[in-house]
């Protein structure tokens, strides 16, 4: 009887936790294969964003046209138990956004789940190269000439070149954003100085910043309306193509005049203009297709003044002409009629140029106003005698020359440029001959050329005028998607 | 019937009791591991979804297919406290702006047996003038905490390693979110709260559009 009784009990109690087991264990196994669901998905995330990574690294060094980044998938081992499972593939396209190409790449993670499922995630990344308008100041090549006392660089900075610094008992130059150069400084002890650069200093393996080598994507962009050129028959060294830009402010409306020359030399002078067009136009009536205002002088020089009202790029390309022989009236480097190489393609500020709600210079200005002013060669104030100085609202870009006072060394003081943009050069260019004494103002302080007042346009930061120059490479991050 | 009988059945009755009592407490037990091994799964599940939906939102924080649409570094967050949030994201590849709001609900549930439990929000606001859809979710969630960190993790230049202030003042410093988020169960077995619950921390759930800059 205890014996059956026994038997009775234990088999009571294997078929109740027999059951009960059942549940438990399928509970326990829906929780893990949660938690292992969960795991799955974010290996694949994880995957994904190793290769954006990746991706990442690969094209902010070599640019995306060059770059060694391997479409194909690949096995990725990282932290897996075993490395054939996780995989990713990285994908690109071009895009265009309002006139402005970019990169979309995408890298796709893909996991094979422990049950054999797969698994993806993929991290899309768009990327543009970095606009030149972002630099409160950029050089190719700084020339020799150093950062003196006084000089206050309020954006970002950086060169291709090595940096000079001029630290003397009346004190040193500021940069309070980030600097950069490839080459570097001339102090190896300035380079940690905190005094000098605010935001950090870095030197001697920067990453070369390349500048482009044609303006034509610019002036691809630009409508007819905004495209002027030279006459087809007054090709050669014997003409000189300019147009003159005055912007007004007229009505809410901003407007712009054209002053379209072409002028010609007769033995060594230059004669009347041959050809004069003069009309004055909307400058929304210049737009492109994306309603973004471009003026390009094709194979001249242009000329800039006046109020603007509204968003610009000003651009004189390089034409037709053999440049390396012409000869002009036009200053260089101090000299009347020096034979320059690259006459064409100069934008020359022959008077203030500011945004039309820019009152007094102000270095904060918050409005809608964007100008670039893009050259081939050079940007260059060109004022024959005005001691009051001369305002600059602008982004300016000298891709093969310098920004400039073209009589820097020959026209005595002419008091400051307040620039209010960013400079973008080749060479860096002087605007006075370092013979000017600021202690002495408000007499007569000596030398030649403008004391300067620059500040960075921190709108800059998060945008450009229109289609404004981009570097070739490094690119750098617009947006990120998960 | 003799004395002999009598010890048996005192014999079998302390025995059976025993018996009864053992099944007794293995019922209890069983119920207890039951129930809370139930609650155990519930509260991971609805831990797992939340996170889901809350990285798929947080991770498109700041990003738009059209790059001219980008918000300013400065107003892709809107709004930050420490148990809600309002930014900008286009959550739809192909789809408008939108302005996402996630907050917690600072009240008890009606009718709800864990009075801890808050209901979570989230509200999704497009941009081009379509009706607004509003989510909320009663999952167990008793804390959705959110700590906003700048550049290198420091929040507090004074006190580094903790977090910006709340409400954010400058949306533009920050540059890392921190979320905290706990789930207990609605209902549990004994009101047992404090020793059955699920808790996910994401110490730097960000989109790098907020550290692109």
């Amino acid at each position: 009887m205890a014996g059956r009784g026994s038997l009775i009990v234990i088999l009571g109690f294997s078929i109740v936790f027999g059951i009960a087991s059942m549940y438990w264990n399928r509970t326990s196994n829906q929780a893990t294969t949660n938690y292992i669901d969960y795991y799955d998905t974010t290996t694949a995330y994880n995957i994904a964003l190793a290769a954006a990574n990746i991706m990442c690294d690969t094209v902010y060094f070599a640019g995306w046209g060059d770059s060694t980044i391997s479409m194909a998938t690949k096995n990725f081992a990282g932290g897996l138990p075993d490395s054939t499972r996780g995989t990713y593939t990285i994908k690109n396209s071009t895009v265009w956004y309002r006139g402005c190409e970019y990169v979309l790449a995408m890298a796709i993670g893909t996991y094979i789940t422990t049950i054999g499922d797969t698994d993806r995630d993929t991290v899309q990344v768009l990327f543009e190269p970095r606009n030149f308008a972002g630099y409160a100041d950029f050089s190719q090549n700084e020339n020799g000439l150093p950062w003196m006392p006084g000089d206050t660089i309020n954006g970002p900075f950086h060169t291709n070149d090595a940096l000079d610094i001029d630290s003397t008992s009346d004190g040193y130059p500021i940069f309070t954003q980030k600097a950069s150069s490839v080459g570097n400084i001339n102090q190896a002890s300035y380079g940690n100085d905190s005094r000098i650069f605010r935001k950090g200093y870095q030197h001697g393996g920067a990453t070369n910043v390349t500048m482009p080598n044609s303006l034509t994507s610019l002036l691809n962009n630009a409508s007819s309306s905004g495209t002027f050129s030279g006459p087809a028959a007054d090709t050669g060294s014997s003409y000189a193509y300019d147009v003159y830009l005055t912007f007004k402010d007229s009505n809410g409306t901003g407007w712009v005049t054209i002053t379209d020359t072409t002028r010609k030399k007769s033995g060594s002078t230059w004669i009347s203009p041959t050809n004069t067009v003069n009309k004055t136009v909307t400058l929304s009536s210049l737009a492109d297709s994306n309603g973004q205002a471009i003026i390009a002088v094709t194979d001249g020089d242009v000329h800039v003044n006046g109020k603007l009202r509204g968003s610009a790029t000003v651009v004189a390309n390089k034409g037709r002409r053999n440049t390396s022989t012409i000869t002009t009236d036009m200053y260089f480097n101090g000299s009347k009629g020096t034979n320059i190489s690259g006459e064409d393609g100069n934008v020359l500020i022959d008077g203030s140029i500011q945004y039309h709600d820019n009152l007094g210079n102000n270095p904060n200005y918050s409005g809608n106003d964007m100008l670039g002013l893009v050259g081939y060669d050079n940007v260059a104030i060109d004022i024959p005698n005005n001691t009051s100085g001369v305002s600059v609202d602008a982004a300016v870009f000298a891709m093969t020359g310098d920004w400039t006072n073209l009589r820097y060394n020959s026209q005595g003081y002419q008091g400051y440029i307040f620039l209010l943009g960013s400079i973008t050069n080749q060479n860096r260019g002087q605007v006075q001959d370092g013979g000017i004494d600021p202690k002495k103002l408000p007499s007569n302080p000596g030398g030649n050329g403008y004391l300067k007042s620059y500040n960075f346009d921190t709108r800059f930061y998060n945008g450009s005028p229109p289609l404004y120059p981009a570097a070739v490479k490094p690119f750098q991050i617009v947006s990120w998607r998960e | 019937m003799g004395s002999s009988s009598l010890l048996d059945i005192i014999g079998s009755s302390i025995i059976g009791s025993l018996l009864l009592l053992t099944a007794l407490r293995m019922n209890d037990t069983a119920t207890t591991n039951t129930y809370q091994s139930q609650e155990n799964l519930t509260i991971q599940q609805n831990l797992t979804s939340l996170v889901n939906n809350i990285e798929y939102d947080f991770r498109k924080l700041g990003w738009t297919a059209d790059p001219f649409a980008q918000p300013q570094s400065d107003s892709m967050i809107i709004y930050g406290n420490s148990d809600s949030i309002v930014f900008i994201a286009q959550l739809a590849q192909n789809g408008p702006v939108d302005t996402v709001r996630w907050w917690l609900g600072d009240s008890a549930i009606a009718g709800c047996a864990n009075q801890n439990v808050r209901m979570l929000y989230r509200k999704v606001t497009p941009s081009d003038g379509t009706a607004y859809s509003l989510y909320y979710s009663n999952l167990g969630v008793t804390q959705f905490n959110l700590l906003y960190f700048g550049p290198n993790g420091i929040g507090n230049i004074s006190h580094p390693g903790d977090s910006i202030h709340v409400p954010i003042k400058a949306p533009n410093n920050v540059f890392y979110i921190e979320i905290n988020l706990t789930v207990q169960p609605i209902a549990a077995y004994d009101t047992a709260y404090n020793t059955n619950f699920a808790t996910w921390r994401q110490i730097r759930l960000t989109s790098m559009n907020l550290a692109n800059r």
